[in-house]
């Protein structure tokens, strides 16, 4: 294995980047690697990590803002939110079930993967929180966009961009995002004997009613055993959280029973059963063990076609999060390019897309990551790219379908 | 204030242009005449005014991108203008550019309950995409004061915010999609009515770009359903800093309102006079703070509140007992503006943005300016999350105040930056704060955001002389220049 240079803070890594750009040599960036399975493989002639450079920089509570340096770990800023009561509202959580590692999480890691959880519905995804940042671009210039404020449109809102951009445009090296105050309390009402179809339109009824439940997944009955839960009933198991003040879920809970579940059979699962579950969800780790893995974010309303077509081609597991919004979905190797080009065919005409997270090499060379676009918008994302990284130095090839 | 150099050659070319539009707009698509013109001279920011070349009312997204696709041809400049309304001089034409103006675009598409969303053309008011689905319960979360008016187009361009953006975000948390016409005539679509579209996010950096980098024709915006309850409560106080410390006390405890307000002296007297909301007006600070959610709920955080509120020396407390009275408590905040418009012949309204513990230093530092200039500020903020909007009274027929009434601004601005700030919360950068931007970004920040704008607009005819101090062509920009680096080696650790 090739060595990786731990640069200790910005400057380091600007000189770096100088390097390269006249050696003409091209960097691999990660924080810890934890996903590493995402993407096209990187061939790059330097591998960097931002690991080392670490630390909470300013954070005050009342503020909702917290600023950070980029290797530092999701689960320290986690550490330090919980003992204020406060949170990451987007839910992220480690994906290292999926990619088979226990490597821990970076916070630009975090948001140059855009990742987000189950509340993404209500709370959005890391793109919704990310307020702004330092980074280097391409031409190893420190630059910096958006500011320290919650809110604040000053500029373009670069910080959308680097979301999702997988270290392609620029290497974050300090962030500024938004946190927002914990619940108190959270319970998860599990419903068991209902259909897919059922169990689909309760979900869609909830997501629009006004007791706001920021929980509401479906888990078809084959991946229960995938949870370390005691979730174990047939058909299939809808969940529907409910946070907040002691007080408003409570109450929240009688209504639900009483207007949205009344012939129904409830249980409940409290806060630490609900937080182990929803863990687990927002991580994609009941079909974690597949060798292949989807996530579809498609319009609600085609939610039971999907769950039919999912079934009717058989040899996978899905689950449904986010009110039938995204599903996550876990292929096995046999017949995966003709399947993945199924349902994003099945897409393309309602809208929808369909990220391939984890693959062998070969089916993603095959299918690539990301369904075909438009020519126009794939030009203006080129650009885009030769905008930051002109010499396309950052991760060469990682999201590149054209290799 | 100083725009790019007209080219005379383009202004010499407009019969050419007309012509060339003529061939597929009818002649009233194409105005001309002086009068008409002049209707569009300014937007909300009325100290900048410029006649444009002409103004062009597309009717569709074919005429839009056959427009740009001839603009983009003779090096036309484009002005994108929604409904005109504002702040910082973003719809301001030139010279010698088109007025693009969307106001045709003016109808909803698809009103999708189960996909919880709207599809709407980018000329349809903020308000209107509420009302078209209130009757089922539902709304469209981010509300601008100028909400009757302005348009969902101008709202993606400027990211506009409100007063519920707190708890319900700005545009950009609450669209799905856009339809974009970009300066070549090519259209694209991004996003739709499903949440996480693949590769770069192109629809979170078009949204607050200011007419920059394409024209949205189409957007698709989330809707939520309204919530069980709402009550309003106003919260006076004997000076501004107890306010301050109420609002950061209020988040402190985990409570995210869904809005809270808050207004000086001067702003809660004019609202008042100007509208009778009921505002107390022997308080030097009032909080408007709004909870919504489940009845429980509610009713728990009032109690809450309303302690924190006391226990900060607050000096009057009313809770809105009906829908009607919570409005009415609104309707003074969200005409603040037009009332304070009342008491003097001009005023300038500013919205810098601050971490709200400097507020205390901010507001103080302010009332020293105002007496340095001799002009009185006014101050209505959005206190959760630190959304200053100062406004500056003066006269523009007394010789030297515009000016006095400009420096002034842009003192507040700078100061808004010097305590850890922003230039602009939701109002956008234009032609206004422009020159301010280096105050705030370095150059190598600039320019790479003008690297973007080259990635959408290489002749840069979209908007120029918006948003960048200097403009800069795409082509010198894009050198890339190379110094020796050294790998620096021994210093770095490895593993
Ligand atoms: C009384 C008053 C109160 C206000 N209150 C608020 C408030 O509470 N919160 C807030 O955020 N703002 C507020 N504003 C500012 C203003 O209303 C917003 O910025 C609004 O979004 C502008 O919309 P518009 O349709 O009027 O756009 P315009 O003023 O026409 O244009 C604004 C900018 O967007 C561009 N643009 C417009 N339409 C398009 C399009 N279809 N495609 C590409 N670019 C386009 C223009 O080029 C320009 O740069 C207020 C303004 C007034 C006058």
């Amino acid at each position: 294995m090739q060595e990786t240079l731990l640069p200790e803070n910005q400057d380091q890594f600007a000189e770096l980047a100088r390097f390269c750009l006249s050696e003409k040599k091209s960097l691999a960036i990660s924080g810890n690697n934890s996903k590493s399975g995402f993407g096209y493989s990187v061939q790059a002639d330097i591998d960097a990590s931002m690991s080392a450079c670490t630390g909470i920089i300013e954070y005050d509570p009342a503020e909702l803002v917290m600023r950070a340096r980029a290797g530092t770990t999701l689960n320290e800023i986690k550490t330090v939110l919980t003992e204020q009561q406060q949170q990451l509202a987007f839910e992220p959580e480690t994906m290292s079930a999926l990619y088979s590692n226990s490597r821990e999480d970076t916070i630009a890691g975090v948001f140059a993967s855009n990742l987000s959880g189950s509340r993404r519905f209500q709370a959005g995804s890391a793109r919704d929180h990310l307020l702004g940042f330092n980074a280097i671009n391409g031409r190893a210039e420190l630059y910096k966009s958006g500011g320290n404020v919650i809110k604040n449109v000053t500029g373009y809102d670069l910080s959308k961009l680097i979301c999702g951009s997988w270290g392609t445009l620029s290497v974050l090296t300090e962030l500024s995002f938004k946190v927002l105050p914990a619940p108190a309390v959270i319970v998860t009402a599990i419903l068991d004997d209902l259909n897919t179809e059922k169990a689909l339109g309760l979900l869609s009824t909830l997501a629009t009613s006004p007791l706001h439940a920021s929980g509401l997944a479906l888990l078809p009955g084959g991946i229960k055993s995938a949870l370390e839960s005691n979730v174990t009933q047939a058909n299939c198991t809808s969940l529907i959280r409910f946070e907040g003040s002691r007080t408003s879920v409570d109450a929240r809970l009688r209504e639900f029973q009483t207007s949205y579940a009344s012939q129904m059979s409830v249980s409940l699962l409290e806060q630490d059963e609900s937080l182990q579950i929803w863990k687990a969800l927002s991580s994609a780790s009941p079909v974690a063990y597949h060798p292949v893995i989807m996530k579809l974010s498609i319009p609600p309303s085609l939610a039971l076609r999907m769950s039919q077509l999912l079934n009717e081609i058989g040899n996978c597991n899905w689950y449904l999060d986010a009110a039938g919004a995204w599903f996550w979905l876990g292929l096995e190797t046999t017949k995966a390019v003709e399947n993945i080009n199924r349902f994003r065919s099945s897409l393309a005409e309602e809208n929808g897309s369909a990220i391939l997270y984890k693959a062998p090499d070969e089916i993603k060379n095959k299918v690539g990551i990301y369904s075909p676009a438009q020519v126009t918008l794939e030009s203006l994302r080129l650009r885009i790219k030769e905008s930051f990284d002109p010499a396309n130095i950052f991760n060469p090839g990682r999201l590149d379908y054209q290799k | 204030m100083r725009m790019p150099i007209p080219d005379a050659t383009i202004i010499a070319n407009r019969q050419q242009l007309i012509d060339k539009l003529s061939t597929f707009l009818t002649s009233k698509q194409i105005v001309i005449d002086k009068t008409t013109l002049r209707a569009y001279e300014s937007d909300g920011l009325t100290a900048y005014q410029q006649r444009p070349l002409l103004v062009v009312l597309p009717e569709n997204t074919a005429q839009v991108s056959e427009i740009l696709r001839i603009c983009c041809e003779m090096n036309v400049n484009v002005v994108p203008r929604g409904a005109g309304t504002s702040l910082s001089g973003g719809a301001l034409p030139l010279e010698d550019g088109i007025v693009l103006a969307m106001g045709k675009f003016n109808r909803i598409l698809d009103i999708d309950y189960d996909n919880r969303c709207v599809v709407a053309q980018s000329g349809v008011t903020n308000l209107a995409i509420t009302q078209a689905v209130e009757n089922r319960g539902f709304y469209y979360a981010p509300d601008p004061s100028s909400q009757i008016a302005c348009s969902i187009g101008g709202n993606v361009s400027e990211n506009s915010g409100g007063v519920h953006c707190l708890k319900y975000g700005l545009t950009t948390n609450n669209i799905l999609g856009v339809e974009l016409v970009l300066m070549t005539g090519e259209v694209i679509r991004l996003g739709g009515k499903y949440m996480d579209p693949e590769g770069y996010d192109l629809l979170g950096v078009i949204t607050g770009s200011e007419g920059l980098l394409g024209v949205v024709t189409e957007v698709t915006v989330k809707i939520l359903q309204a919530p069980q309850c709402v009550r309003a409560m106003l919260l006076g106080f004997p000076d501004n800093e107890s306010a301050g410390q109420c609002v950061a006390e209020i988040i402190a405890k985990g409570i995210i309102p869904a809005g809270i307000e808050m207004m000086d002296e001067l702003a809660i007297h004019a609202s008042e006079n100007f509208c009778h909301a009921g505002y107390p007006l022997d308080c030097q600070a009032l909080l408007i703070v709004e909870i919504d959610g489940p009845q429980a709920e509610v009713d728990e955080l009032i109690q809450v509140i309303r302690d924190i509120g006391k226990s900060r020396g607050s000096q009057y407390f009313k809770v809105s007992s009906s829908d009607e009275e919570r409005l009415r408590i609104w309707a003074g905040r969200k005409a603040a503006f037009p009332a304070l418009g009342d008491i003097s012949p001009d005023y300038y309204c500013m919205d810098g943005t601050i971490p709200r513990k400097q507020l205390s230093r901010v507001l103080t530092k302010m009332t020293e300016l105002s007496k340095h200039y001799g002009l009185r500020v006014a101050n209505v903020f959005h206190a959760g999350d630190g959304n200053l909007h100062p406004l500056i009274l003066f006269d523009a027929n007394k010789d030297d105040e515009m000016e006095k009434a400009e420096e002034f601004g842009a003192d507040i601005l700078r100061l808004c930056v010097e305590v850890g700030g922003v230039l602009s919360g939701e109002h956008g950068i234009g032609v206004e704060k422009r020159d301010l931007m280096p105050d705030y970004f370095s150059e190598h920040d600039l320019n790479q955001q003008q690297r973007l704008k080259c990635a959408f607009d290489p002749n840069g005819t979209l908007n120029p002389g918006k948003m960048f101090p200097t403009l800069h062509r795409c082509a010198e920009l894009g050198k890339l220049h190379v110094h020796k680096g050294k790998l620096p080696f021994p210093e770095l650790p490895r593993f």
